[in-house]
């Protein structure tokens, strides 16, 4: 029975070859050295992906032990997203959390998070899994919540220099009159 | 490097460049100047990139992107500062003063900003401090523990869980505002307003209210050592049920309340009412905790189980594969205890053996083969049977070791599973399957001696038309081994002669081998003299390893009986005691003596197919989805323990003259809880004259240490007497042992006792500042629980082949009747009892039918070398309380049979 907190072991994203796009094994923080790690080594790592890949691609496997860990699993277009756990950890508080990373994604890119897309916006990947996992611990399941959290890189030059100014609230004004003034001209009320 | 639309051909083209030299060039951008978000945001993400692959900075190359990153502190902009606060936490593991940015976070943190980036400042704050620096960041995470922020509260709150262990006193200290993040409606419950809401959800979720879980580990944490207050809070938590609400904690909750109610009856009692209630609602992840805790609970009723059992089933048409597979698995957990109460379930679980999910189908196969009784085994087989075509060869190795384990299960179902076996190695498959088969039918034949004949002309079939050499080989050796005990031995060799007429070399070598065997042990002088003749024949072979073996066995023939001693030898040096008396001569270097290979301990064949036989039925309760490893694992781990213990045994001088172990205890005994500061197992040494007990003492405490740690161990009877006592000088980190050896009164044969042990020990606390223990310590004890020295002390398991023959010819006999208020099933009283007396169960009997009484067989040895032998007559007490039991036992002299006897008192 696990009485912590530390609920998740892994999360990885391999594509439709087995090639990482994102892993992340987790531990807790301020452990000894060399204490607490899942795997020794990248190599150890990527022998578990390999073979890990191979029992669950293109099947229905969607929830299984394997290598003495539990672990779910979800296949999106061309990519797969997997949860390691512990053995003896709940099936579905980990599918669960699995399932809020996969929803928080679609609901940020309005569209299936395939490789290309996770590549393409590999920032707002790095925060939905830092939002949702921190260390192995479940920080939120709520896919909106942890979309809400989600910056965007800003994308031009122009919206950069605005945030130079200490003024905030300038931005939201400047934001709120660009809205309004769209509207108007929609109803041709000018 | 452009970003243009360009670019975007090949799916790598994002990061094709990217690795640590281009990366580490590109950040010093970071120092200029003029900082564009947007650009550090991109070369960020590139970094990202390689840490979430796997590259691994070096030392120098972190502390130098790291303190790089950090210039980007002066700009303000949200989203720059997030992914800041992010690549810190990755980079911080590996670059070196990592703490200098501590003030440039605590900036971050601070209340009354409404930023999106202080939960991901908080977070990071404790990956750069160090223990010492804990007290400067007290108020910031005790204010943002009560934060209404959900994702504040949380990031407060699991950020002190992680400090726990680094900074236990000071944490401890905001046990206040942890009650209160738990119990209040207000920590946690507010979201922080978001664009995202307005531009593309639409409207403001409501907070999920997982900070209540984050808070309620961080709790028990917090007073897990203190059961008195733990159970205080339970209660609390139990009784205002509005309190929890947060799935995530509820499932903390379940665990909590599971781990307390094996220790206390009255807690335990209270408590069950409201995991009945709790089944029923709040979602499957609370109902399905619920349920394997309950399961797992030692002390709890069948008519307790009877809720959890019609839940599980339900779960087990789900629409969701985690939701089945989880109550499957839970259900597979309750049928190695309790196969009774899944047996009304066994109509679902098969639906469940063709389930798209494969290890949710191999589970549904295993528990039906645990609840499984005479009759459902052959409609079971029927429905294996008809979807065998159906999986791929990896599932049928599983189904062929689930076979292989219901074969010792139920020995009267040989004939079906043979019937079963022998089909499928006649269809299409591979190389492992068709071994696994072979390895089934190989089992059956040592372990179910009735099967024996059958199976070895099915083998035979087999090796007719065998594509794999290397299977060909496995089965004539089986045959050598087993052919020449049947009753027609000549069946055999027609098979035999025939691989040596058509196969090729390595199969022609392994057909000589067995052939020799037929010859040697046959007392037939006719089929001595066939299997010579053929022989000789072979002496022309083309292969020169064929002619060897044959030259070797025609010499062997015509000298029979002076190869007869060394080839029919039963005596076996036990492995693991050969090789560590080889290890032990080959490091003392005394090679001017010959190594003495008769004082090497020696076992009958038959003693190691027993001890083969417990692992083997160890392992079929093992989980099965990964049968090998699961199997090397336990082999691994447990001789690791064995080797363990005898090593520090065999480091003490003064038990030297004591003469050869005789036994120990199969594995160690837990005295004091596993939470417990001071964690003691014990192992039991049985010599001629003595008895050494051998205490592993763990200290738990990183802050103390002890010295000079002893138990003071007091017999209840004169039958020990204590010698002597060898302490452990200090004890910090890894377990240690302490010996207590004492002498056998001259009296009495076998010393039966019980042993009141108390620990003591010097205490030195540790300097927090330099790590060195205090130079004043102070005397203390620690109260271990109570260890018997009965009788499964002097005995170990023996296989025995002719339980009956045996039985009639010993010469001492004793019985005795006893009611076992405490077992309600044959089943719980068959392990019990054979694991009171450490004896060997034989011919399947324990595993009990449904008839209203039930026998067990029961084979033993007793550490002097004298044989024993136990009927075990068991039935239903007439008051409806427990089992009614008749032990008779057969042995050698009488003080051996009384011990049997006496052994269940």
């Amino acid at each position: 029975m696990n009485l912590t907190l530390y609920a998740v072991n892994a999360f990885l994203i391999l594509d439709s070859s087995g090639k990482r796009i994102f892993t992340k094994y987790y531990a807790p923080p301020h452990l000894k050295e060399g204490e607490g790690g899942v795997f020794n080594s990248v190599k150890e790592e990527k022998t578990f992906e390999k073979g890990l890949f191979e029992k669950t691609w293109k099947t229905q496997n969607d929830i299984l032990t394997y290598d003495g860990k539990l672990v779910v699993m979800l296949t999106v277009m061309d990519v797969i997203f997997y949860i390691v756990g512990g053995m003896e950890e709940n099936e579905v508080m980990l599918y669960e959390c699995l399932r809020s990373i996969r929803d928080a994604l679609e609901l940020l890119f309005k569209y299936v998070p395939d490789k290309r897309t996770l590549l393409e916006n590999y920032d707002q990947l790095v925060i939905v899994v830092d939002e949702t996992i921190d260390d192995g611990v479940i920080l939120e399941t709520e896919p909106a919540l942890i979309a809400a959290r989600v910056t965007k890189g800003p994308v031009s030059e122009a919206q950069a220099i605005v945030s130079d100014f200490k003024e905030m609230g300038f931005m939201n004004s400047f934001q709120k009159a660009r809205e309004k003034i769209t509207e108007r001209i929609l109803k041709g009320t000018f | 490097m452009s970003y243009s639309k360009k670019d975007d051909d090949g799916d790598e083209s994002i990061f094709a460049n990217v690795n640590q030299v281009t990366v580490t060039q590109d950040a010093r951008a970071f120092n200029s100047s003029s900082i564009s978000p947007r650009k550090s945001r991109r070369l960020l993400s590139k970094i990202a990139y390689l840490i979430y692959t796997g590259e691994h900075f070096q030392e120098k190359q972190a502390t130098e992107l790291f303190f790089g990153i950090t210039k980007l502190f002066q700009h303000k902009d949200p989203s720059l500062r997030q992914f800041v606060y992010i690549i810190i936490k990755e980079l911080s593991v590996v670059a070196e003063d990592v703490i200098m940015i501590t003030s440039s976070i605590m900036k971050d943190t601070a209340t009354g900003r409404e930023t999106i980036y202080r939960p991901n400042a908080i977070r990071s704050l404790i990956r750069v401090i160090d223990a010492n620096t804990v007290p400067a960041i007290e108020r910031i995470l005790t204010t943002g523990i009560v934060d209404p922020i959900s994702a504040v509260a949380s990031a407060a709150l699991v950020s002190a869980y992680h400090l726990y262990p680094v900074a236990k006193d000071i944490v401890s200290r905001w046990n206040n505002e942890v009650q209160d993040a738990v119990t209040s409606h207000n920590v946690g419950r507010k979201v922080a307003s978001s664009p995202f809401f307005t531009s593309t959800l639409g409207y403001t979720p409501n907070a999920s209210g997982i900070s209540q879980y984050h808070a309620l580990g961080l709790l028990y944490r917090i007073r897990r050592h203190d059961s008195i207050a733990m159970n205080k809070l339970l209660q609390l938590l139990v009784s205002n049920l509005g309190t929890v609400s947060n799935s995530h904690a509820f499932v903390m909750l379940i665990r909590y309340i599971s781990s307390l109610m094996d220790q206390n009856t009255q807690f335990r009692d209270q408590m069950v009412p409201f995991l009945h209630g709790w089944l029923k609602s709040k979602g499957d992840m609370v109902n399905l905790e619920v349920a394997r805790n309950m399961v797992r609970l030692k002390n709890i009723s069948d008519d307790d189980l009877q809720p959890v059992v019609s839940v599980l089933k339900i779960f087990l048409s789900s629409h969701r594969s985690a939701t089945r597979f989880s109550a499957i698995r839970t259900l597979n957990e309750l049928a190695m205890t309790r196969p009774h109460l899944v047996h009304s379930c066994n109509l679902n679980i098969e639906s469940l053996i063709t389930d798209v999910n494969r290890s949710i189908a191999t589970y549904a196969i295993t528990t039906l083969l645990k609840t499984g009784n005479d009759e459902s085994v052959d409609r079971l087989m029927k429905q294996i049977v008809t979807f065998m075509s159906d999986i791929s060869d990896n599932f049928k190795i599983i189904v062929v070791d689930a076979i292989r384990s219901l074969c010792l299960k139920f020995p009267r179902k040989q004939d079906s599973m043979l019937t079963f076996l022998s089909n499928i190695l006649c269809d299409e498959g591979g190389y492992e399957f068709k071994r696994a088969a072979v390895d089934a039918i190989s089992d059956m034949i040592k372990y179910i001696p009735e099967s024996k004949e059958r199976a070895l002309a099915e083998l035979c079939e087999f090796i007719e038309d065998c594509e794999y050499p290397k299977i060909a080989v496995r089965i004539l050796s089986i045959l050598g081994e087993e052919g020449p005990k049947a009753s027609e031995p000549t069946r055999f060799i027609r098979y035999i002669y025939n691989r040596i007429m058509l196969e090729n070399a390595i199969v022609r070598s392994a057909a000589v081998s067995a052939l020799t065997k037929f010859g040697l042990n046959a007392e037939d002088k006719f089929v001595q003299r066939s299997v010579k003749v053929i022989l000789t024949r072979c002496l022309e072979d083309a292969d020169d390893e064929v002619r060897d073996r044959a030259a070797f066995s025609v010499k062997a023939l015509e000298d029979r009986d002076a190869f007869l001693p060394v080839v029919k030898s039963d005596k076996i040096p036990s492995l693991p005691a050969l090789e560590r008396s080889l290890v032990i001569y080959i490091s003392e270097r005394k090679f001017g003596q010959g190594f003495d290979i008769k004082s090497v301990p020696v076992l009958s064949q038959e003693e190691i197919d027993a001890e083969n036989l417990r692992i083997k039925k160890a392992t079929t309760e093992v989980e099965f989805t990964e049968v090998t490893p699961a199997e090397d694992q336990n082999a691994l781990a447990s001789s690791n323990i064995e080797t363990e213990f005898l090593n520090a045994l065999e480091s003490v001088s003064e038990f030297n003259e004591y003469g050869p172990v005789l036994k120990s205890s199969p594995s160690p005994i837990e005295l004091t809880e596993q939470e417990t500061e001071f964690v003691v197992k014990v192992v039991k040494h049985v010599f001629k004259d003595h008895l050494v007990v051998q205490f592993q003492l763990h200290n738990t405490l990183s802050e103390v240490i002890l010295e000079n740690a002893v138990v003071v161990s007091t017999p209840s009877t004169d039958d020990l007497v204590e010698e002597c006592v060898v302490p452990a000088a200090i004890v910090s980190g890894e377990p240690v042992s302490i010996f207590v050896s004492f002498k056998f009164n001259d009296s009495v044969p076998y010393p039966l006792t019980t042993l009141t042990n108390t620990l003591q020990f010097t205490t030195k606390e540790i300097d927090i500042h330099t790590g060195e223990p205090e130079e004043e310590g102070y005397e203390d004890e620690y109260k271990i629980d109570d260890l018997d020295v009965s009788a499964g002390d002097f005995i170990s398991p023996a296989y025995e082949s002719n339980f009956d023959g045996l039985f009639d010819s010993l010469e001492h006999e004793a019985s005795e009747v006893y009611v076992l208020s405490l077992l309600d099933s044959f089943r719980s009283t068959c392990s019990r009892v054979a694991e009171l007396l450490q004896m060997q169960p034989l011919e399947g009997t324990e595993n009990p039918t449904d008839k209203p009484v039930h026998v067990m067989k029961l084979s033993g040895k007793l550490v002097n070398g004298e044989k024993v032998l136990a009927l075990v007559k068991m039935a239903h007490s007439k008051d409806g309380e427990g089992i009614t039991i008749k032990v008779i036992a057969r042995g050698e002299s009488d003080s051996s049979v009384e011990l049997v006897v006496g052994g269940i008192a």
